[in-house]
């Protein structure tokens, strides 16, 4: 079973995200990213995300990204949740804009964990219940709070 | 119909991209296309989704039962079993 309260901590989910295209959510994630975690360079985490973008989107449909990527300067798989305030263009399946982010930075030999990960996140972002309570959220602690809740649920299905 | 059971043998398992590629192949045929774990209780899962496939959690090694059903479950089959053969065009 994933530990998610060790990939995402509450340092790492933001509510109230101002960005206002793909790029400057995933600068913002970044950074955030960085600031929680030393060893890791917020510039070189935001190329090898951008990368992965342009080999496909990793929209989900439904609001919901999990942009992701293999990344050399981590030791343990790091998440970091956005919620932005609009909706931004994505490129999603469902060509509809995205405003839940789960970005994601895994070690480049976890490939089990890897999918273990996006499996369970992908049991979450499955059920609309789940999405309308992370919508509903307010601040960041609720936010924090409601999807380690649905990711607790999720691994016991 | 046609069932059968195919192999995740890409180190890197059905990560996401890996899912794309299959739901776009699903996507392309008509028949039903269900998936799931081996030698498990869980529910069968549309193959044409990606949240779906993604939930299979399949790191490599993972054996999964192939359902085709419809007119073209033969080409579906095969192509299906092809791509996981191949393992997704990706080098290991």
């Amino acid at each position: 079973m994933i530990d998610f309260h060790e990939i995402l901590p509450l340092a790492c989910v933001r509510a109230g995200s101002s960005a206002r295209s793909m790029k400057m959510a995933l600068e913002e994630a970044t950074e955030c990213l960085a600031a929680r975690h030393r060893h890791i360079d917020a510039r070189l985490l935001l190329e090898g995300l951008l990368n992965r973008e342009r080999l496909g989107s990793t929209g989900l449909g439904d609001g919901v990204a999990i942009p992701h990527c293999r990344f050399g300067g981590c030791s343990k798989p790091v998440a970091c949740l956005l919620r932005t305030r609009t909706a931004l263009e994505f490129d999603a399946p469902d060509d509809a804009g995205v405003d839940v982010f789960f970005v994601l930075a895994v070690p480049p030999g976890e490939h089990n964990a890897h999918v273990e990960i996006l499996g369970a996140l992908a049991r979450v972002f499955d059920n609309p219940a789940n999405l309308v309570a992370l919508r509903a959220a307010a601040g960041d602690q609720a936010l924090f709070d409601a999807l380690h809740r649905q990711l607790d649920a999720a691994q016991q299905e | 119909m046609r069932s059968g059971e195919v192999r995740i043998v890409n180190r890197l398992g059905l990560h996401a991209r890996a899912a794309a590629k299959l739901v776009k192949l699903t996507k392309s045929f008509a028949c039903a296309i269900e998936l799931c774990r081996a030698e498990s209780d869980a529910a069968p899962v549309d193959a044409k989704s990606i949240m779906a496939v993604l939930m299979l959690e399949g790191v490599c090694g993972t054996r999964l039962t192939l359902t085709c059903d419809g007119a073209d479950e033969d080409d579906a089959f095969a192509a299906v079993g092809e791509l996981l053969a191949s393992r997704f065009g990706e080098e290991e």
